[in-house]
């Protein structure tokens, strides 16, 4: 079970990694912070979250976001990355694993060799479908079965859209995910080389919450 | 002498009368404006007719008056008084007490009016003696110095232009620090070329040509607000090449506007606007994206224009084909306005120039050296084509009282003198050491050499001319002399050869951290450059992450960033950057690195000469070339070299057909010639290793390529 040690830690090495692959173009170190035994890691610019996702559209809550600074890492085709846990006795409570892509920068995968050279045009090229926004959340004190799982994984805007996940992630699986779906080609297999804990969370998938479709992370030894 | 500004008036005959009379008084020194600066009152923003501000500070304020009936004019002048007291009783500087510490006078000239009708009054004045006695009892040709810059700055508008930068905690004055923010507070005031650049408006096409560092962006961006307030009705467009440059406009523009007229400007017609612009999101147009949507046209992305007409004629293919598919043209805009013009091709330019209304107000800007593509900008001849056999845009070089459509901003307000002395030497290739057949070292070279006189050099030693030595520095009024004494030209600039990358990395990263830690400098006066932008994410990762290591906040600047997260003030951090997205900022510290990049290459060298000249110039105060290798001796070399000059440049100067050879050998290639070369290259290798071998014999080519090759190889000998 990860820490919060162990999960700062776990950011600091992706992003360092990532850096060696020529992905970042920014990044904010986490942040740890304690209170009553509660901690949390996080990223600078967490206290404009609430006012930056008030915006009506995607695209003002992007700009905002990124004019504030609120991510842990800017990637090369300016996409946002967020990392957030909370842990309580150094139990895992609450994470947020955000992904903003640029609201009209063209995607990454049709123009990796422009963002890659950083060509300085490749702002006339417009995204051809509308930007997906994920986001993994767990919240082990929100969780009820079946409505509002523990873990699970929303798509762009919609409220009501938890699809359950298997467990909470650590930032290596988010990563990951991230990196294999969103990044990877054939000829370029970023994901392939990032460094593996072997430490993961524990299942909090319900029973009914299993019997219907849902993500599974692969359990690994604690 | 009396600098006259003539901007758009309201009463031109008397205005054309009053600058020729002030101009031929002897001994009048000081500013004269006409049609500036706009003061407000509490109904509406218009112009002073005109304004001489004395050498000691005092105002004379005229109320002008076209034709024989001079109206109310006591009480214009009152308003007109008022006004500028209160504009400016705003500084603080210019207030004692309650008291404004300079007069304003005020007057009325009536040229039409009969001198009988004006006799007796003294505010009232239609005879050129009248009007020179009037002035010789206000003009008293002293006083402070300093009064008078501070009444200019005020008047010009550009006081607060540097204010909301971050501020440095008091630190002691012989710091880098201390050093820094001495030179970020020193008084802003336009000099007289930025001021005609800024006010003057010719009906029709004006070119500003300026050095980096010289003000461009602040005279376009003080040029755009001017016109605005003037004209709010206008559709004036702002536009440039390097994206950052969209906020930094955005932010100058919104101060000069209030400036003026105390309010926001009106963004519904003022546009600030990326040339090219993005089908889609509303905030993402340009001015070619426009032109499209107006003419009904198809618009074309980089990679679509890219298909057609390759990488590098991308947007001129774009832009000439719009041209062609709109016979009638559907002008929108009142007044372009076109920065970085030399990253621009001129059917963008034209493109611009067929969206105006009539008369097809057209400002561009340009500094030949920062083009980062090898091409230069053509004479305006040659951009905008004939028109029933005589050209459709041809510059005066006009003096007089007439507004000046060419002008040249020679002062470097940015980089100390010797800083830009080597980003020249480096970016003509002045004291590289000739290879091959051409028999000089330089890689490029001005068609006219009076320009280097226009850009602030002058002749130490030798003859500026085709053929001739010559030696040339730069004169101290081109560059401040405060912007270079704080430090000594050794610790302003230096060279570093370094044997890898990786000791490149270890001293960059020990620099920087020395400059934050020991120098108190703030992570956002470091930038780092890397010229070339297609190896830039190569060879910066392992710089981020070992700055990361080492806590230091760090960033690459981005696709769209605009100049607030550019130089992230609010949150500090170090400003990693190719060179094309660095233009149009600034920073005290600049580490270029990899300099060696391409240095030896065949093709290109005018344009990776440029890029170091580019790089070298974002410096405000220092500057740390680094590189690896042979190629960064060589580089290091040219610049002991030019030390050793004292910062001088020395030089033959080449003949037309010479430098007629080196645009042909230093050129820009585009990928795909490069890619034709190379084949015609290895086919001749090819042929050639056949026939050593044996393996072909001569006999066997067709007789018509062997004669056909004998015959070329006889005429390259």
């Amino acid at each position: 079970m990860p820490n919060p040690s162990q999960v700062s830690s776990q950011i600091t090495g992706t992003i360092r990694f990532m850096h060696g692959l020529g992905l970042v173009q920014d990044q904010r170190a986490p942040r740890r912070k304690s209170s009553r035994g509660l901690v949390t890691i996080t990223f600078g610019g967490i206290e404009h979250i609430k006012s930056a996702s008030r915006n009506q559209s995607y695209a003002g809550v992007y700009l905002e976001s990124s004019r504030r600074g609120v991510y842990s890492i800017r990637m090369l085709d300016e996409a946002l990355v967020q990392l957030h846990y909370e842990f309580k006795r150094n139990k895992l409570i609450r994470h947020r694993l955000a992904y903003l892509p640029h609201p009209w920068l063209g995607d990454f995968h049709l123009n990796r060799e422009d963002f890659v050279q950083s060509n300085i045009n490749i702002d006339t090229i417009a995204r051809g479908w509308p930007p997906t926004p994920f986001r993994f959340d767990f919240d082990r004190e929100a969780q009820r079965d079946v409505v509002h799982p523990a873990a699970h994984f929303t798509i762009g805007s919609v409220s009501q859209c938890r699809i359950p996940v298997t467990r909470p992630l650590t930032p290596y699986e988010f990563i990951d995910f991230l990196l294999r779906n969103f990044y990877d080609s054939p000829a370029n297999r970023y994901s392939a080389g990032l460094p593996k804990p072997g430490v993961a969370y524990q299942s909090t998938i319900t029973q009914a919450e299993s019997n219907l479709v849902h993500m599974a992370v692969p359990a690994r030894r604690a | 002498m009396l600098n006259v500004t003539t901007g758009l008036g309201g009463s031109p005959v008397a205005s054309k009368k009053l600058a020729r009379i002030l101009r031929d008084t002897p001994g009048l020194t000081g500013q004269l404006y006409i049609g500036f600066p706009i003061v407000r009152s509490s109904e509406a923003a218009h112009p002073i007719d005109a304004l001489l501000l004395a050498r000691d500070g005092n105002l004379l304020l005229f109320d002008l008056v076209d034709g024989q009936d001079p109206g109310n004019y006591r009480q214009r002048q009152d308003d007109a008084y008022n006004r500028m007291e209160a504009r400016l009783k705003l500084h603080s500087s210019l207030v004692d007490k309650r008291q404004l510490r300079v007069t304003i006078n005020t007057i009325s000239y009536a040229p039409g009016c009969s001198p009988r009708a004006t006799e007796s009054d003294r505010v009232l004045v239609s005879s050129p003696d009248d009007l020179r006695t009037a002035i010789g009892k206000f003009n008293k040709n002293s006083g402070s110095d300093t009064l008078f810059r501070e009444v200019l700055s005020a008047l010009d508008g550009v006081t607060t232009i540097r204010l909301g930068r971050s501020e440095r905690n008091n630190c002691s004055a012989n710091t880098r620090c201390g050093k820094l923010t001495k030179i970020e507070n020193a008084l802003v005031t336009l000099d007289n070329d930025q001021r005609d650049g800024a006010i003057e408006t010719v009906d029709g096409v004006q070119r500003i040509r300026g050095l980096a560092g010289s003000g461009k962006t602040v005279v376009l961006a003080r040029k755009a607000a001017y016109l605005h307030v003037l004209h709010p009705d206008w559709n004036i467009g702002v536009t440039f090449h390097t994206r950052s440059l969209k906020s930094q406009f955005r932010r100058l523009i919104k101060r000069f506007v209030f400036e003026d007229a105390q309010a926001e400007p009106n963004w519904n017609s003022l546009h600030i606007l990326n040339a090219w612009g993005a089908r889609g999101a509303m905030d993402q147009t340009g001015v070619y994206h426009k032109f499209c949507e107006q003419h009904n046209l198809e618009f074309m992305n980089f990679g679509e224009a890219s298909r057609l007409y390759g990488r590098d004629e991308a947007f001129a293919g774009a832009c000439q084909r719009a041209l062609e598919k709109s016979r009638k043209p559907k002008p929108f805009y009142d007044v372009l306005l076109i920065d970085e013009a030399q990253d621009l091709p001129a059917a963008f330019l034209r493109l611009c120039h067929r969206f105006l209304k009539s008369p097809r107000r057209l400002v561009y800007c340009y500094d030949e050296l920062q083009n980062l593509t090898g091409t230069s900008v053509p004479p305006p001849e040659d951009i905008f084509g004939q028109r029933n056999g005589s050209p459709r845009v041809q510059l005066s070089k006009t003096t007089g009282t007439t507004p000046k459509d060419d002008i040249i901003l020679p002062k470097c307000y940015r980089t100390p003198g010797p800083v830009l002395a080597t980003a020249h030497a480096l970016g003509f290739g002045i004291y590289r050491r000739s290879c091959g057949d051409s028999g000089t070292g330089l890689v490029q070279m001005f068609d006219h050499p009076e320009l280097w006189q226009d850009i602030g050099y002058e002749v130490f030693s030798g003859a500026l001319e085709p053929r001739s030595q010559v030696e040339l520095a730069r004169t101290p009024s081109s560059s401040p002399t405060f912007l270079q004494k704080h430090s000594s030209p050794d610790d302003l600039i230096q060279f570093k050869a370094f044997a890898t990358a990786k000791e490149q990395r270890k001293w960059l990263v020990k620099a920087i951290q020395d400059n934050l830690e020991h120098d108190r400098l703030l992570p956002s006066d470091l930038m780092v450059i890397h010229p070339d932008p297609v190896s830039l994410r190569g060879a910066v990762g392992s710089i981020q992450q070992e700055l990361y290591d080492r806590d230091i906040p760090a960033h690459l600047a981005g696709v769209d960033t605009d100049a607030d997260t550019f130089l992230r003030q609010d949150q500090q951090s170090v400003t990693i950057t190719s060179v094309h997205r660095a233009k149009g900022n600034e920073a005290g510290m600049v580490y270029v690195i990899n300099a060696h990049e391409g240095l030896f290459a065949k093709r290109n060298l005018a344009s990776i000469r440029n890029r170091l000249f580019t790089a070298i110039t974002r410096t405000k105060a220092w500057v740390r070339v680094l590189g690896v290798g042979e190629q960064m001796e060589a580089l290091y070399q040219e610049f002991s070299e030019l030390k050793g000059h004292d910062f001088r440049l020395s030089f033959r100067y080449p003949s037309e057909e010479e430098r007629h050879h080196l645009r042909s050998i230093h050129r820009d290639m585009s990928r795909e010639e490069e890619a034709m070369l190379e084949r015609g290259n290895q086919a001749m290798a090819g042929l050639l290793g056949d026939l050593e071998s044996g393996a072909m014999d001569a006999g066997d080519l067709n007789p018509d390529t062997r004669t056909k090759l004998i015959e070329l190889l006889q005429q390259m000998q």
